[in-house]
């Protein structure tokens, strides 16, 4: 039974997704929360396998939260809860050290799915984050090597970025989806586990580049 | 240095000319002190004599003998002949006509051993001066008219105004008004040329006494008053005197008998002290005559007998002629009668031979008073008859006319240069003002050009600011847009949630399940659509890349699951194209649209998309292999009448075909510029 942590302040959608998982059986939620005042505390104590973070919230917004989990636990899979999949928030999110995203009109068929696929290691990405991932490594020219991208990730990561579903891209490269899902949790992996993405991530945060 | 002290001996052959500034005479004075006994020092005293001859006469002449010796000495024929017509002049003007004559022969034999201009011109003038003092003006003219010839060939224009000058004198005496006219104004001008002021008081004087011949006192008088003034500047004595005398004929004709009187004593005064003995003898006349008129006997006697002595001190023929006329006249009342008549017979003779008119006219009138007196009367008319042939011939108002244009027509020409000069100052202030006008017009265009330039900066500004301001308001309302449907999104999401929540729950209930899976769907379905607007307004999403990538991930999310192949292909430069909001909106709903219905109800089992971009339209063709339907039936669905409107309302147009078992195929063609 995997524990699973929820931050989202519409408390209408904190209390359906929580009664989505606590439905399943599959997973407990020991805590879901409005705001992330007391977000350290909170994930010590509680040691969750999975935390669903709304990246809109008053207060510390999603991001610093990912950022500031980062500091002190690099296992925890923390999937981004959004209204928006175009959303640059989404990429900085996913940069700071966020597992995967799900937008919120697919929380209800995809929510458990996709809890599932990152357990397992994997998660789905949409072709506007994949193109700020190109772009990211196109524009800095040390940052450019430095995701230590391997070829066939950075396949994947263009036909990702020209609109494919990961079906497509299992079509086209002769692999399996769940070869493409690897390569796409080992990409999101990249973007924030290697020290000195993080370094290059905080510049950009921090508008110092 | 010897050029100008060649040129400074001209004065003198001018019968005129020295600079009598003392300045002048101590410079000359000190370079003759040096005794270096070379052709400077001969040129000097030269220069000197010409400086004293107006002055003080014995110096002069001490100076010019100083020339003759040194120039002799260094054999200086061209200096020589210098200091022999200054001699001559000299010798002429203080009544020494032997000594005169006597230079004047050594320097017509100089001449002739010379060939050479400059002394033939010295000769040439010198003869005319000695002829003129000597009152002979018929000898003289022909010597000045070849002086004047000389100096033309030579060129030397100083020389030529003072021949012209001189020739005008002797014209003038002569009483040809009208030639004498001519040559003083020919001097006048070429003085003015040349700015010499000497030059110029003479031939104010000469004028002046034209004027005074033909009794045009007013018009004379100018004349005079301003040579008397250039005299006094140059402080020439001799000049004045002669001015004086001049003066005093204006106001004897101007009926001032009191001034005229005073200027001729004036006159008197100055020729005693300059040991001007003709001169003198000239004003006593005058004023014996001045006296004569105002019924004066005693005065008028004491100087007609200085006037007589003197003259016939002087040897002067013709003016003794006419002073013993002019005596028997005042006394042919007397017995002597026959005496008197010889002594008219024979002044006449003389007046004729030396061609003084003026002394002829008299005695015409002398002899005809006499024999009317004496009851001669056939005589008297005859004279009288002549006297005033002659008189009339000498005023008549034609000659006067003549005169008068002359001078007019010399005035004019020097009113032409003064306008030429005023023309050309205001042809230079007319650039002036055209420079200052273009000037003015460059800073107009410069004032306008900045006024447009602020034109442009302001009107750019504004479409600028325009622009940036509809950026923030598209910003600010792309933010309403994401705020509300981030706060609505949530809110139906979890209604979505709920929805399958309570499905799962339902525990086959069936009615239950259906409603609540339309709940489940419909609340996605407003997510989406508020997610497509949302995505429309983002400025953001405006490269046309960004609508087709969305197109292709909603085609792959919606046909894959359904196992719909599907290919997309893009003809033409897509990329240049950018679509407003509104036609991003329509484009990607009518897209959505359409793949919506062939997964619903075509049963396809691939899609062909092909995104087409010509010259003057956008293209969207999208076709599948499913059963299709009759195109041309109506349908109750809103999906074919939300496309067409949507087609519609950015202007493109929309077709759709199809038919039963024959695929469908849907067209958007908007038109691009």
């Amino acid at each position: 039974m995997h524990t699973i942590l929820l931050y989202e302040d519409n408390s209408n959608l904190r209390e359906s997704v929580c009664s989505l998982l606590n439905l399943t059986e599959r997973y407990k939620v020991p805590g879901s929360f409005a705001d992330c005042s007391s977000l350290e505390s909170q994930v010590r104590d509680l040691a969750p396998d999975v935390i669903l973070m709304d990246i809109d919230m008053p207060g510390m917004n999603g991001i610093e939260a990912v950022k500031k989990i980062r500091t002190f636990n690099k296992e925890v899979q923390i999937i981004m809860l959004t209204v928006f999949d175009d959303n640059e928030h989404v990429f900085m999110a996913l940069y700071a050290g966020a597992n995967g995203y799900l937008l919120k009109k697919d929380i209800s068929d995809k929510l458990i799915d996709a809890i599932a696929e990152i357990l397992q290691g994997g998660a789905p990405m949409s072709s506007a984050i994949a193109r700020m991932v190109i772009n990211n490594m196109q524009q800095p020219q040390q940052a450019k090597d430095d995701y230590k991208l391997t070829n066939r990730e950075k396949e994947i990561l263009q036909l990702l970025s020209k609109g494919n579903s990961f079906k497509m891209i299992a079509a086209i490269l002769y692999i399996s989806i769940d070869t493409v899902r690897t390569h796409t949790k080992h990409i999101y992996d990249k973007l924030h586990v290697n020290s000195q993405i993080e370094a290059v991530g905080k510049a950009i945060n921090e508008k110092l580049v | 240095m010897r050029h100008i002290l060649l040129t400074a001996w001209f004065f003198l052959l001018l019968a005129s000319f020295a600079q009598a500034q003392s300045s002048v005479i101590d410079s000359l004075q000190k370079m003759i002190a040096r005794g270096k006994r070379d052709s400077t020092e001969a040129s000097a005293y030269i220069s000197l004599a010409n400086e004293f001859s107006r002055s003080d006469m014995a110096a002069a002449k001490r100076c010019s003998f100083s020339a003759v010796l040194l120039s002799r000495q260094l054999n200086l024929p061209v200096r020589l002949s210098a200091a022999y017509s200054n001699l001559a002049t000299l010798n002429a003007q203080t009544n020494q006509p032997d000594s005169a004559r006597y230079y004047l022969d050594l320097l017509k034999d100089l001449a002739n051993e010379y060939p050479i201009n400059r002394i033939r011109s010295n000769y040439n003038l010198t003869a005319g001066i000695f002829y003129r003092k000597q009152g002979n003006y018929k000898a003289s003219l022909p010597y000045m008219l070849e002086g004047l010839r000389l100096y033309i060939l030579e060129g030397n224009k100083l020389g030529m105004a003072g021949q012209d000058l001189n020739i005008g004198n002797d014209y003038l005496d002569m009483s040809e008004y009208r030639n004498a006219m001519i040559y003083h104004l020919k001097a006048l001008g070429l003085f003015e040329e040349l700015g010499n002021k000497r030059g110029l008081s003479f031939c104010y004087s000469a004028i002046g006494g034209d004027f005074i011949k033909l009794d045009q006192f007013s018009k004379a008088l100018p004349y005079i008053q301003k040579s008397l003034a250039l005299k006094d500047e140059l402080n020439d004595k001799k000049g004045k005197a002669d001015s004086y005398i001049s003066l005093g004929g204006i106001q004897e004709g101007l009926q001032h008998p009191e001034n005229a009187l005073a200027s001729y004593m004036e006159a008197l005064s100055i020729n005693k002290e300059l040991h001007l003995t003709i001169e003198e003898a000239k004003t006593d006349l005058k004023i014996a005559r001045l006296y004569e008129k105002r019924n004066d006997a005693n005065n008028a006697k004491a100087y007609f007998s200085g006037s007589k002595a003197l003259f016939l001190q002087l040897g002067d023929t013709a003016y003794l002629a006419a002073v013993t006329a002019e005596i028997a006249n005042r006394q042919n009342n007397l017995t002597r009668q026959e005496a008197t008549e010889k002594t008219f017979i024979s002044a006449l003779s003389t007046s004729i031979r030396m061609g003084d008119k003026n002394s002829e006219i008299n005695n015409y009138k002398y002899l005809s008073d006499f024999y009317a007196k004496n009851g001669q009367y056939d005589k008297a008319l005859v004279y009288n008859e002549k006297y005033h042939n002659e008189t009339d011939s000498l005023q008549n108002k034609e000659l006067q006319l003549q005169v008068r244009t002359l001078e007019q027509q010399y005035n004019l020409e020097k009113k032409e240069k003064e306008i030429s000069l005023l023309k050309k100052d205001r042809l230079l202030y007319q650039a002036n003002l055209q420079k200052q006008e273009i000037f003015r017009y460059g800073a107009l265009v410069f004032f306008l050009l900045l006024v447009a330039i602020g034109f442009l900066v302001m009107a750019r500004y504004r479409v600028v600011h325009k622009a940036r301001r509809l950026l923030e308001i598209e910003k600010i309302r792309n933010n309403i847009a994401r705020n509300l449907h981030d706060d609505i999104g949530s809110t139906l999401s979890s209604i979505n949630i709920l929805s399958k929540v309570a499905l799962q729950q339902a525990d086959g209930n069936i009615n239950v399940s259906r409603d609540l899976e339309k709940i489940k769907n419909r609340s996605f379905t407003i997510m989406e659509s508020m997610s497509d607007i949302v995505w429309a307004i983002n400025p953001d999403n405006d490269p046309l890349d960004k609508t087709l990538l969305k197109m292709r991930e909603f085609a792959g999310t919606i046909l894959e699951p359904a196992g719909i192949g599907f290919t997309f292909s893009e003809v033409g430069k897509l990329s240049d194209l950018k679509l407003g909001v509104e036609e991003r909106k329509n484009f990607y709903l009518i897209f959505k649209e359409a793949i919506n219905n062939t997964v619903k109800y075509s049963k396809a089992t691939s899609i062909d998309v092909v995104l087409h971009k010509t010259a003057h339209q956008f293209l969207l063709k999208i076709a599948d292999n499913g059963k299709g339907f009759d195109s041309r039936k109506q349908y109750s669905g809103n999906g074919l009448k939300n496309m067409q409107s949507r087609a519609s309302e950015m202007n493109a147009v929309f077709e759709i075909d199809s038919a039963p078992g024959a695929g469908t195929r849907v067209c958007v063609a908007l038109p691009i510029t």
